[in-house]
């Protein structure tokens, strides 16, 4: 276990009555590309400060290079952050902003600008030394703070929002480049957003947390497919829910009891009760509509209510015929699909539902 | 919309008499200050610089505004170190009674020179320190460093905070953090709250003429020519002090319009 970036030991931070995280644990693999994916208030940020050292948490432990640096301020840990606002130095110059860094640690002008520059260049800046942070746009000052957090050569680097104050376009180029920066300089990168598609593009590995708490943790993949939460199946991408009961459990294969009728769904590594209520979710992409055939399971037919274009496809939200509760999100095609108001039969592969417990 | 002359007629007028209000004094003396003759008043007898010449050439008037100069740079600056490290402290610390020690910075800004001078008369006399240039400036320290601190603490906002946690993250000392960031991203504010508490030292009369005995500033010492009677040269020297203050107020100024055109 000597390649841990990051080892988060049951954490538990609390502001006067808001519990911002809630006995989390979690490792960090060496060089590897880690998001922390949560909505506002899900502590996301907090276990970063943490991290970095800018708040030392109530109880718990954080181990850094298998080294404890629970008390040890930001300073002087292997860590550097990259700040949601850059917060460039504004009088100093981007080469001096750049070598910052590099001059607390008693390093000589020359070899600080020769790194400075290497740092620029890799961030793609290189020739911007001499210019001030004003004169910078937003995608530049955000380089500039990546080149300035790397160029101290950290064994974390750790990234809050970074992507938070770019418009869609430069932020979806800055997602390839992080990596790609990421994968040329092997530092491990943890970086902080609540765009759940950022998240996706981006990590090696996906947390995704909410209340204080790890709701999941894994490849995007696993994440997305085959999500181990109902607030994860819901907050990573999109999911339409249905409730039922286990009935009868079999190896891996339980009979659920919906109000869409009776499936037999295979659920893997999970152990449900009989009795037990369980939640299937279903991702848009996985319904089959007006289709039937062996591995498809029927779940009724449904009303066309709303038809939402999104280039590539139709979204349609339906109504179940049987059950007024169940207005599931259907992927449709992207012509020649129904219309607004038609009825459609619907079905979902066996192999795609997700079984998740219910949390009431 | 019709343009009616006539109409404006009493708005200008009454723009005139307040800006003569305000000017007309400061005009007369130093109008008078060119006199060419014995007294400051009319008839102007025609210009003359050699009332200046006389102040150039008494010795103790130079001396007074050689002292004035010494106790404003040296208030101001012990003001503004003082206020920008309170202003800092109370920033980015968390202290207790937080608004009550903000409130207690500011208050001397509320109370009048002549207590604080009378004050510092007394607690000098207890704790026998003498009458000097230096217990003037200490006086001088009392009354600018809370605007001092009202300034510089203004401009403290969390977008600060958050490059000095930057720099402490990159592995700056607090002390590398003060000089190194916190103190020149703040520089208009400490360059204004200094010449500020130039142009307020140069000026002070009450705490001065209380606090001082043998070396005096340059207001006392025109007080004291002033008891001998009106004479060009009190003009003279007076215009050279409202010069002088102008172009304080002017540097601080442009500080000010640097700024606002920045951001």
């Amino acid at each position: 276990m000597t390649d841990l970036a990051v080892d988060v030991r049951n954490v538990t931070h609390r502001y006067d009555s808001f519990t911002a995280l809630d006995g989390v644990s979690l490792t960090v693999p060496a060089g590897a590309y880690t998001v922390f994916l949560g909505p506002s208030g899900s502590g996301k940020t907090t276990l970063l400060s943490v991290i970095g050292g800018f708040l030392v948490p109530q109880s718990g432990e954080v181990l850094i290079n298998s080294q404890d640096m629970t008390d040890v301020a930001p300073a002087k840990r292997p860590t550097t952050t990259v700040f949601q606002d850059y917060a460039l130095f504004p009088h100093m110059t981007i080469g001096a902003n750049v070598g910052f860094g590099l001059r607390m640690r008693g390093i000589g002008s020359k070899e600080r600008s020769n790194r400075a520059h290497r740092m620029l260049e890799l961030v793609g800046l290189g020739g911007a030394e001499d210019k001030k942070p004003h004169e910078l746009s937003g995608g530049q000052r955000q380089r500039v703070a990546l080149a300035r957090a790397l160029a101290v050569e950290p064994s974390v680097l750790l990234l809050d929002e970074p992507l938070g104050a770019l418009d869609l376009k430069l932020r979806r180029q800055m997602q390839a480049e992080l990596k790609a920066i990421q994968r040329e300089v092997g530092t491990s990168f943890i970086h902080v957003t609540h765009d759940q598609e950022e998240a996706m593009a981006i990590g090696d590995t996906v947390v995704v947390m909410s209340q204080g708490r790890i709701e999941d943790m894994g490849t995007p993949e696993r994440v997305y497919l085959q999500p181990a939460t109902l607030f994860t199946a819901g907050f990573m991408g999109q999911s339409s829910f249905l409730k039922g009961k286990v009935l009868e459990k079999k190896g891996s294969v339980i009979d659920v009891d919906t109000p869409c009728g009776q499936l037999r769904l295979s659920a893997p590594e999970k152990r449900f009760e009989a009795g037990e209520a369980v939640v299937l979710s279903i991702r848009p992409e996985h319904f089959v509509v007006d289709r039937a055939g062996d591995d498809i399971l029927p779940l009724g037919s449904a009303t066309v209510e709303d038809l939402t274009f999104a280039g590539a496809h139709h979204l349609a939200v339906l109504k179940h015929a049987a059950n007024d509760d169940f207005r599931p999100v259907a992927q449709m095609p992207q012509s020649g699909g129904a219309l607004v108001g038609s009825t459609v039969t619907l079905g979902v592969r066996r192999g795609d539902v997700v079984v998740l417990k219910d949390q009431g | 919309m019709i343009r009616k002359p006539w109409r404006q007629l009493p708005s200008v007028l009454y723009a005139l008499a307040i800006y003569g209000f305000i000017f007309l004094p400061v005009v007369v003396l130093v109008l008078f200050s060119f006199q060419d003759g014995r007294f400051p008043i009319p008839p102007l007898k025609g210009l003359s610089l050699r009332w200046y010449e006389a102040v150039w050439n008494d010795g103790r008037l130079m001396e007074a505004l050689a002292n004035s100069i010494a106790v404003a740079v040296g208030s101001s600056l012990t003001a503004v170190l003082l206020g920008f490290l309170s202003a800092y402290g109370l920033a980015r610390f968390k202290l207790p009674a937080k608004g009550l020690q903000r409130a207690l910075l500011t208050a001397p800004l509320t109370v009048s020179y002549l207590i604080i001078g009378m004050g510092l008369l007394i607690t000098f006399n207890a704790v026998g320190i003498p009458k000097s240039l230096v217990a003037a400036g200490i006086g001088h320290v009392v009354i600018n460093m809370p605007l001092c601190f009202a300034i510089i603490y203004s401009q403290m906002g969390d977008h600060q905070a958050n490059i000095e946690r930057a720099a402490r993250d990159l592995g700056a000392r607090e002390w590398q953090v003060i000089t190194l960031v916190t103190a020149p991203m703040l520089w208009p504010a400490l360059f204004a709250s200094f010449f500020l508490s130039m142009t307020f030292s140069w000026d002070e009369f009450i705490i001065s003429f209380l606090l001082t005995r043998f070396d005096v500033t340059l207001p006392v010492e025109i007080w004291s020519l002033l008891r001998s009677g009106l004479n060009p040269k009190t003009n003279a020297v007076g215009s050279v002090v409202f010069g002088i203050s102008v172009v304080l107020v002017i540097v601080l100024e442009l500080v000010v319009f640097r700024k606002g055109r920045r951001s």
